[in-house]
């Protein structure tokens, strides 16, 4: 979920850039050095940023007859790792604040912590564990882009309640009513993100092994080499 | 659809990006320092003048532009204007828990607040978005100091996002012709398909462009030339003076 342009006070939205400065930072210096034995990467990075894009402009088939719109998140924290979401996201943010009127300039910072950091960390993080403990990949595929919507959702909701205490109940009152309004949109789009992730997925190993080989996902079959 | 339709053919398009990067820097700051509603209100007008009356953007599609963050700027003030267990106003109770809702005063003078500067720093985005192409903010970027390596990435998502919409529009025609799209579940099928695909395009073009790069004497970074626009004194000192007298006047006001 972005915060929209000049929502969040000028000290918030200094800090929370400051706090996703060292993230993005520590994406590019990975990345750099990724590309250096691998130098055929930068394309795909670069490339996989205008994917992120696209997929994110897509209408998802609505359940409750509201508009939304995947985030991307799970899926590329899978396929590219929690490193380089960072300054992926930073990248994706920034054209969806200039070409979609999404998010915004002074809110950067902010939605590259939620939807750039916490979201591809929870993302990743309960994918790994789940190949730990052998989940069915389907299952943890759908865990790990719901719950990391949903924990992108709820920092989203800590950024506007930390911004915007309540008069009287303070800031936990009022990241219950932030979290509580922005439910209605936020539920069921984690649980469509979750599902269509596992459906890409899926599509992808049957029909692009290779190509994920390329990303260290999954082994190449007998004989195709990458 | 996208706002660079018009940031490639207005009236602004060839003045210097640094001078209006200079001005929209300067309102953004203007509009989140704002201490009363008017002042962020005198942001949004003077941003909104200038981007109608100056670029030439047609007033209709930017008054369809500033519908764009409805959906958030409605529940934002609305958690905000509205407080549980206490308040001024009482509005009824909660359906379900039964807990009683208040409007309180203090979340009215804070959203009307919040509510002017997020229009003023809007228009400020608009304004950018809306005058100079991405080409160029990126180059503006580049005189920043901004890693080369993060310009690099996107100047080559920029221009591989039209290129994946084109197919992804393409590929959902022939999808919602086929009725792809008549159920939920062939929906997210559909849809699926249309996102596996487009990221094996995205993937099998990425190898190309890098072996086209290579045979072209690619080795480490991209290079591309940028325009030479006219430097302007008098523009940049015109930018300078609007924007740090909007700067004041959110001070002050």
């Amino acid at each position: 979920m972005h915060i929209m342009e000049g929502f969040l006070p000028v000290e918030h939205a200094l800090g929370w850039g400051a706090a996703s400065l060292p993230f993005v930072a520590l994406g590019l210096r990975a990345i750099k050095r990724k590309v250096r034995e691998n130098p055929e990467l930068k394309m795909l990075i670069g490339v996989s940023a205008a994917f992120t894009f696209v997929l994110s402009a897509l209408k998802l088939p609505s359940v409750t007859g509201s508009c939304s719109h995947p985030t991307g998140t799970g899926l590329g924290a899978v396929l590219f790792g929690p490193l380089a979401m960072a300054p992926m996201a930073a990248i994706v943010l920034l054209f969806q604040a200039l070409l979609l009127a999404h998010g915004g300039l002074t809110t950067l910072g902010a939605n590259i912590f939620s939807m750039g950091i916490v979201g591809p960390l929870v993302a990743y993080a309960l994918f790994r564990a789940g190949r730990l403990v052998k989940l069915p990949q389907g299952l943890t595929l759908f865990l790990a882009a719901t719950l990391a919507d949903l924990a992108t959702y709820l920092t989203t909701s800590l950024q506007l309640a930390l911004a915007f205490p309540d008069p009287i109940g303070g800031f936990a009152a009022s990241l219950a009513k932030f979290a509580g309004i922005f439910a209605i949109t936020q539920i069921p789009l984690a649980v469509s993100e979750g599902l269509l992730t596992v459906l890409i997925f899926n599509v992808l190993v049957k029909h692009s092994a290779r190509e994920l080989h390329d990303l260290g996902l999954q082994p190449a079959r007998e004989g195709v080499r990458p | 659809m996208l706002l660079d339709v018009y940031a490639y053919g207005n009236r602004w398009r060839y003045l210097n990006p640094a001078e209006k990067g200079l001005l929209t820097g300067l309102a953004l700051v203007a509009a989140l320092m704002a201490r009363s509603p008017l002042a962020a209100g005198v942001v949004f007008a003077c941003m909104t003048a200038l981007t109608i009356g100056g670029a030439g953007i047609p007033l209709l599609a930017y008054l369809r532009l500033l519908l764009f963050p409805a959906g958030f700027l409605l529940a934002g003030v609305a958690s905000l204007v509205v407080s549980f267990g206490g308040g001024d106003i009482p509005l009824g109770t909660l359906p379900w828990v039964g807990l009683p809702v208040f409007l309180s005063k203090a979340g009215l003078v804070q959203a009307a607040l919040v509510l002017a500067r997020s229009l003023g720093a809007v228009s400020a985005l608009y304004f950018l978005a809306l005058t100079t192409p991405m080409t160029e903010i990126i180059g503006l970027l580049r005189r920043l100091r901004v890693p080369a390596l993060l310009l690099e990435l996107m100047v080559l998502a920029y221009r591989q996002i039209f290129v994946f919409l084109q197919i992804a529009r393409e590929m959902r025609t022939a999808q919602a012709s086929r009725l792809g799209y008549g159920t939920l579940g062939n929906g997210f099928r559909s849809l699926a398909a249309l996102g596996a695909n487009l990221y094996l395009r995205a993937h099998q073009r990425s190898m190309l462009l890098h072996r086209s790069l290579v045979c072209r004497g690619y080795e480490d970074d991209l290079r591309w030339q940028e325009r030479d626009y006219p430097r302007s004194t008098r523009n940049l000192l015109l930018a300078a003076a609007l924007g740090g007298g909007l700067v004041v006047l959110a001070l002050l006001m």
